[in-house]
């Protein structure tokens, strides 16, 4: 209970409640642009959190991650474009009630969902973490190797549409991780003659370079963020459509609890994250429902489904991040690099050595949520003309941005030049179809994995046997096979029934 | 090599290619390693070349079935109209990216932003009130603030 409570303590002081506000807002802003996604932002703010303490960095990543997740809603109800992909769902009744002429009701439904899915999302984090991490302070460095493995191929495997795609993209993030010093002798491994690869791969100028310089990319090509600009009418937030807004949602207690407890659930299994999930909860609401028949034509339980599922799914992926070292999401992988920053090792060791941290993470996404209702309402206009904002204005800035971030890190044009480059790649990878989450995670599971392999090889003297000697190790392995396999088999089955 | 070759090359391959040179590279690199020290990049290149070869093979009958990517009448010139911003900006970018070290960070900045905006579109005379916003801004931060040394040249 301690640590809860220091963790509380920490994310209700002052320095760290400015920056839960400045993020909540800033998420409000990335999240408001279509296209443009948490990832994005944390990516290009990493740099800039190495002069904060690691709790108000992690704070303010939070924050901006649950801000995002919020306000992509925004889009979504106004103009059928989701600005992120968890509120992909919320689009399917949100739109129609904005045809209807109740686009601020709808929004004060997302918004109170939002804020319930958050909190309840946030208490189911804080009642299983600790005995969570316990099991995973058991595992030795087999299991750790074979935990990190789980994580890149579960990632492989649901992020992307082709299976193999993910998994070379993850064996290219591995191989690039690598071209460090070898940790076991010290030799230096493909870096090219450059020096600033030797000690280890600066992974933030990729991570900067992967999403935000890529995005940009696209983004020029088009004349506009929305797909349809068509908004005639004035729409302000009023404190009558909260008040309904807050009544509507009150309505559907089972909804919002189902919702909840899903996205909690699936935001913890890695990889998922909330594409997946809003979709899942909004099915299970329309199955779940006695009449489903104005599901899609602007039924507030689609919306309630999809947004308290999307919020609760932030928390929930703070169980992997948090216990295991293996990020529940993208923004969480970045999270996860910010540690790195601060001179932290992901993985078991970070729920006992920082507790205080870790817990104030999670609470700090409970007051973020709860932060969406009164910003929401503030921000509201604001956040609508975001959508109209145009690229000609927005990627020379953000170009800026990434430069100044990139350089930041360690004063160096080397990793400015790095940021080009993984740039480039992953405006590659984006046109021949390739999936780029899996080679940000191999990053930065990359180094956790090869230590803990040569520890396990040192150990074991070179007996493999030893990656199948507990019951744990041999769980791991039936995951792994499962999730690299499982899908195909499962279709090839199907195929034999037809 | 044909337009439309060498657009299904560009938008199945390049990446494949990308790949096959840097595990060819990284093993030439790590093959003469002691056997603990490559057993790990060993076992990645491994898996990494075979889902090369998966992948690479796919594509390949793919193509071979659907003949029609190759089919098509767009030119060079029209795809490379189509995506002259994006091919602007990577160029304009990397130009930044060259000069900074040489003329100074502001002056390369102002350069980098004006000529981006307006090849982007935005002719408007306020985009040079937003370059000395950003500029300016970006001096206040780092140089007064945060005291983050910016790279400087023989200009400012």
């Amino acid at each position: 209970m301690q640590p809860i409570l220091d963790g509380l303590s920490v994310a209700l002081s002052f320095n760290s409640l400015i920056f839960l506000f400045f993020g909540v807002v800033l998420g409000f802003v990335v999240g408001a642009l279509p296209g443009f996604s948490s990832s994005n932002a944390a990516a290009i703010i990493l740099p800039f959190t190495i002069a904060m303490s690691l709790d108000t960095a992690l704070i303010f990543m939070s924050a901006i991650y649950a801000g995002a997740q919020f306000a992509g809603a925004v889009p979504a109800i106004l103009i059928n474009a989701p600005g992120t992909m968890g509120a992909a769902a919320t689009a399917l009744d949100g739109y129609p009630m904005t045809k209807q002429g109740k686009a601020a009701l709808a929004i004060g439904i997302a918004r109170m969902a939002s804020v319930i899915g958050g909190v309840i999302g946030c208490v189911i984090v804080l009642l299983v973490i600790t005995p969570m991490s316990r099991i995973a302070l058991s595992f030795g460095p087999a299991e750790m190797f074979l935990v990190a493995v789980f994580g890149l191929t579960l990632i492989s495997t649901v992020v992307g549409d082709n299976v193999k795609k993910g998994i070379l993209s993850a064996g290219i993030g591995l191989l690039v991780a690598a071209m460090s010093a070898d940790p076991y002798s010290g030799n230096a491994r493909f870096n090219m003659g450059f020096l600033e690869l030797y000690d280890k791969v600066p992974f933030v100028p990729i991570l900067i370079g992967l999403f935000a310089v890529t995005e940009m990319f696209f983004l020029a090509k088009q004349n506009s963020i929305n797909v349809e600009n068509n908004l005639t009418e004035k729409r302000n937030s009023q404190l009558k459509d909260v008040i309904d807004g807050i009544k509507v949602t009150l309505k559907y207690p089972k909804d919002i609890g189902r919702s909840s407890l899903l996205g909690t659930l699936i935001g913890a299994i890695p990889g998922t994250g909330t594409a997946i999930s809003n979709f899942v909860s909004y099915g299970i609401a329309k199955k779940a429902a006695k009449d489903n028949s104005k599901f899609g034509k602007g039924d507030p339980r689609g919306i309630i489904a999809s947004e308290s599922c999307d919020s609760a799914v932030t928390s929930g992926t703070m169980i992997p991040t948090l216990t295991l070292g293996i990020p529940g999401s993208t923004t969480a992988a970045i999270m996860l690099a910010a540690l790195y920053l601060h001179g932290v090792q992901p993985g078991p060791q970070v729920m006992s050595n920082y507790s205080t941290e870790a817990y104030a993470v999670i609470v700090a996404i409970g007051i973020a949520s709860i932060l969406i209702l009164p910003l929401g309402i503030l921000l509201a206009t604001p956040m609508i003309a975001l959508t109209r904002l145009s690229p000609k204005v927005l990627v020379p800035f953000i170009l800026f941005l990434c430069t100044v971030g990139a350089f930041s890190i360690s004063n160096s044009m080397f990793d400015v030049g790095l940021m080009f480059v993984f740039g480039l790649l992953g405006i590659i990878m984006r046109i021949n179809g390739y999936p780029v989450v899996p080679l940000v995670l191999a990053l930065i599971l990359g180094p956790i994995a090869e230590s803990n392999f040569i520890k396990a090889y040192m150990i074991s003297q070179g007996d493999f046997s030893y990656f199948f000697s507990t019951p744990i190790t041999f769980l791991l392995w039936i995951i792994i096979l499962g999730s690299l396999f499982g899908g195909p088999i499962k279709a090839f089955l199907r195929k034999r029934r037809l | 090599m044909g337009p439309q070759l060498l657009k299904v090359v560009f938008t199945h391959f390049t990446f494949l290619i990308v790949s096959a040179l840097f595990i060819a590279g990284f093993y030439f690199s790590a093959k003469d390693m002691s056997s603990i020290s490559k057993s790990y990049p060993m076992g990645v290149i491994l898996i990494v070349a075979v889902a090369l070869l998966w992948l690479g093979t796919t594509e390949v009958m793919k193509l071979i079935k659907n003949k029609e990517e190759f089919s098509g009448d767009q030119k060079i010139s029209e795809v490379l109209k189509e995506w002259r911003k994006p091919i602007y900006m990577v160029v304009i970018l990397l130009g930044y990216i060259l000069i900074i070290s040489y003329i100074g960070f502001y002056v390369s900045t102002i350069l980098f932003l004006s000529i981006l905006f307006f090849l982007l579109g935005y002719r408007r005379p306020t985009f040079i009130l937003i370059v000395l916003a950003i500029v300016g801004s970006s001096y206040l931060l780092f140089d007064i603030w945060l005291r983050v040394p910016l790279p400087s040249g023989i200009l400012l």
